[in-house]
């Protein structure tokens, strides 16, 4: 196999948080040891819910803000080693999608001007070549190239999403990070941008992150997934192996809180509770506060990711877990464990 | 565009009459001008001649409409201090105030506006805290204050620059060092935040990722976004200027409409108390009027809807 595209090594993100004159710093630890390898056109999908880590962990990947330990290597060239016209090619050959696409276009600047400016930066094409590319771009996006002139505030949510995607193409990158891409847009309009993004990065051969916290989209659009729970990667593995049988309770509870059409099947796994609990990050598995599972070792031992079957698991009941029963259609229900 | 423009106007026209009205009124319940310019010891027959001589004998809702009417023909009536038409009083002093606002509010934007963009591309560094502490300086101290420590620097103690008076260029720089100091201060401060709100948007983080070099970030991103609310903040600096000037000039003893204004306050001569704050008003509405404009050329929103419009 050719080496990876995109690696990261026990990538760790503390922020530190000022909380007076005279207190002590104190961090907030958003991604915690993270190790992640793409190959080329590989997609891989990070889900979790919000202050998970997810969103650092894309902004890490890119570059957009530096680790506190680890490293990420794009094409074997750290981000540390990368000089300046290093950066300008990662740049080229990266781009980012993110959640907004009203706030992630320059209320500004017209349409045209805003697909067509990654081109000319780069010197792939003077202006006028510029503003081709991007009239063709559009026009692939489902853009009329009439709405070039356009600004941002004179489209609907759809089209806007559509523009972020044409000028993220327009360089034909190999990498780009999708950062919950569809979940500002309405039901209806996600489901056309997804099908949009699932042609396309076929077309081009893309590699991508695709980061969300909502498991029903990120099904047909990654080859394997990685479940993240407060910075760390609790389960990854890919996604068909995942779907069959996951081995985390946080991801069966994910799974099992997917809606399903059929009303006799519901997820038998207990739903977990609370909100994400920072505290028990310093001291065995940070899930413990919520895992209905948890046992004394929990509290004692960080669980480490290790091989369980097909995938990896960070937990220490990972063997336990059953299989989940398939009900008519597909769905299927996820059974627990007997609580101690 | 066009239609937009004459919209507003309309609406400074209105503000100005609503001003005109109300300066009147209130001036006209502030106390009794003849007993005012005449003192306590005047005749009956003495103050009853100075009314009848200055029409303030008429009801006064007739006195509004004469007045309204004559002011319309830019005839302000008569300064009850010497004589003089206000018109010609208020008109010589225009310039003077001018002279020193306009080249401070150049200079406002000029040491302000780079000051604010340099300590924001610089954010967190020794500069930025350096400048931050100066405009903290620059804009707590009050500009009367500061124009008797300029003197007091400039003119008492190093002898280089004259302390009051107009007669020559020399006299207009303390003047407007002072204003300009104050008023940068507060613009640097302003365009730094308004800057580093800006530099936090996602499209500036989508700018970067697409590889866009940090200074055409800044150029083509940033500062025509923050351009927007900064032109709100300059506008309300110009206007303050004006305001400023009742302070700053008696300080300086230069003969604007500042000093000019605060002379016809403490002497009662009502007709020119009223002119000067129309001419203020006047010149507040005209800014917020440019303001309007620069907004709309600006903001593609606001420009955008009313060509649709029209």
């Amino acid at each position: 196999m050719s080496k990876p595209l995109l690696q990261a090594r026990d990538l760790t993100k503390v922020f530190r948080l000022k909380s007076g004159l005279f207190a002590k710093h104190s961090g907030h630890v958003a991604v915690r040891s993270v190790n992640l390898e793409l190959a080329q056109r590989e997609r891989i999908g990070v889900v979790g819910e919000s202050g998970s880590g997810k969103s650092t962990l894309g902004r890490l990947l890119l570059g957009l803000t530096p680790p506190t330990e680890g490293e990420v290597l794009f094409e074997g060239i750290s981000h540390q080693g990368r000089r300046a016209g290093d950066w300008s090619k990662f740049r080229m050959q990266t781009a980012l999608v993110q959640q907004n696409p009203l706030s992630a276009l320059d209320p500004q600047m017209c349409i045209g001007e805003q697909v067509a400016e990654p081109v000319w930066i780069h010197r792939v094409a003077d202006r006028a070549g510029a503003r081709d590319r991007a009239a063709d771009m559009l026009e692939k996006v489902g853009l009329s190239a009439a709405m070039m002139s356009r600004f941002p505030h004179q489209m609907s949510g759809g089209q806007r999403q559509r523009v972020v995607l044409a000028r993220a193409l327009i360089l034909q990158p190999k990498l780009i990070v999708f950062d919950e891409p569809v979940s500002a847009l309405d039901v209806s309009v996600q489901a056309q941008v997804v099908s949009l993004l699932r042609s396309l990065s076929r077309d081009l051969g893309l590699a991508y992150v695709f980061i969300t916290h909502d498991l029903r989209i990120v099904r047909h659009l990654v080859d394997r997934i990685a479940v993240v729970y407060l910075g760390r990667i609790v389960e990854t593995g890919d996604i068909r192996s995942i779907y069959e049988w996951a081995r985390h309770p946080y991801t069966r509870a994910l799974l099992a809180s997917v809606p399903t059409m059929d009303t006799r099947v519901r997820g038998v796994e207990p739903p977990i509770r609370g909100e994400l609990d920072i505290s028990t990050i310093t001291q065995g598995c940070a899930f413990r506060s919520r895992c209905p599972y948890a046992i004394d070792r929990c509290a004692a031992e960080v669980p480490v990711l290790r091989h369980v079957a097909h995938q990896e698991v960070a937990c220490h009941r990972a063997e336990d877990f059953p299989r989940p029963a398939t009900a008519r259609g597909g769905d299927r229900t996820w059974p627990g464990l007997e609580i101690k | 565009m066009a239609s937009f423009i004459l919209a507003r106007a309309v609406r400074a026209l209105v503000v100005l009459v609503l001003t005109v009205t109300f300066v009147f009124i209130v001036l006209r319940l502030s106390g009794d001008p003849a007993q005012q310019m005449l003192s306590d010891h005047a005749s009956p027959e003495a103050l009853a001649a100075f009314r009848a001589n200055w029409g303030l004998d008429k009801p006064i809702p007739s006195q509004y409409l004469i007045y309204l009417a004559h002011a319309f023909k830019g005839d302000f009536g008569t300064s009850f201090a010497d004589g003089r038409p206000v018109f010609t009083v208020v008109a010589e002093r225009i310039p003077k105030t001018l002279l020193i606002t306009v080249p401070a509010f150049v200079l406002v934007m000029l040491i302000g506006i780079p000051a604010g963009i340099f300590a924001a591309v610089r954010r967190e560094t020794s500069s930025d805290k350096a400048i931050m502490t100066a405009t903290v300086v620059g804009y707590s101290v009050p500009n009367f204050l500061l124009g008797v420590a300029l003197i007091y620097v400039f003119a008492v103690w190093l002898r280089v620059l004259p302390s009051s008076g107009s007669s020559t260029w020399q006299h207009a720089i303390l003047p407007v060092i002072t204003f300009a100091l104050a008023g940068s201060a507060a613009i640097a401060r302003f365009t730094r935040s308004t800057l580093n709100d800006v530099l936090g948007q996602p499209y500036i983080a989508d700018a970067r990722v697409d590889g866009v070099p940090e200074w055409q970030v800044i150029l083509r991103h940033a500062l025509p976004n923050a351009a927007i609310p900064m032109v709100t903040m300059l506008g309300f600096n110009a206007a303050g200027l004006l305001g400023g000037a009742v302070l700053v000039e008696p300080v300086f003893a230069w003969p604007g409409l500042g000093s000019g204004f605060v002379r016809a306050v403490n002497t009662g001569d009502l007709n020119v108390v009223q002119a000067m704050i129309i001419i203020f008003t006047g010149f507040v509405v005209t800014i917020n009027l440019i303001v309007d404009i620069l907004y709309a050329v600006l903001n593609p929103k606001i420009r955008l809807q009313h060509h649709d419009a029209s």
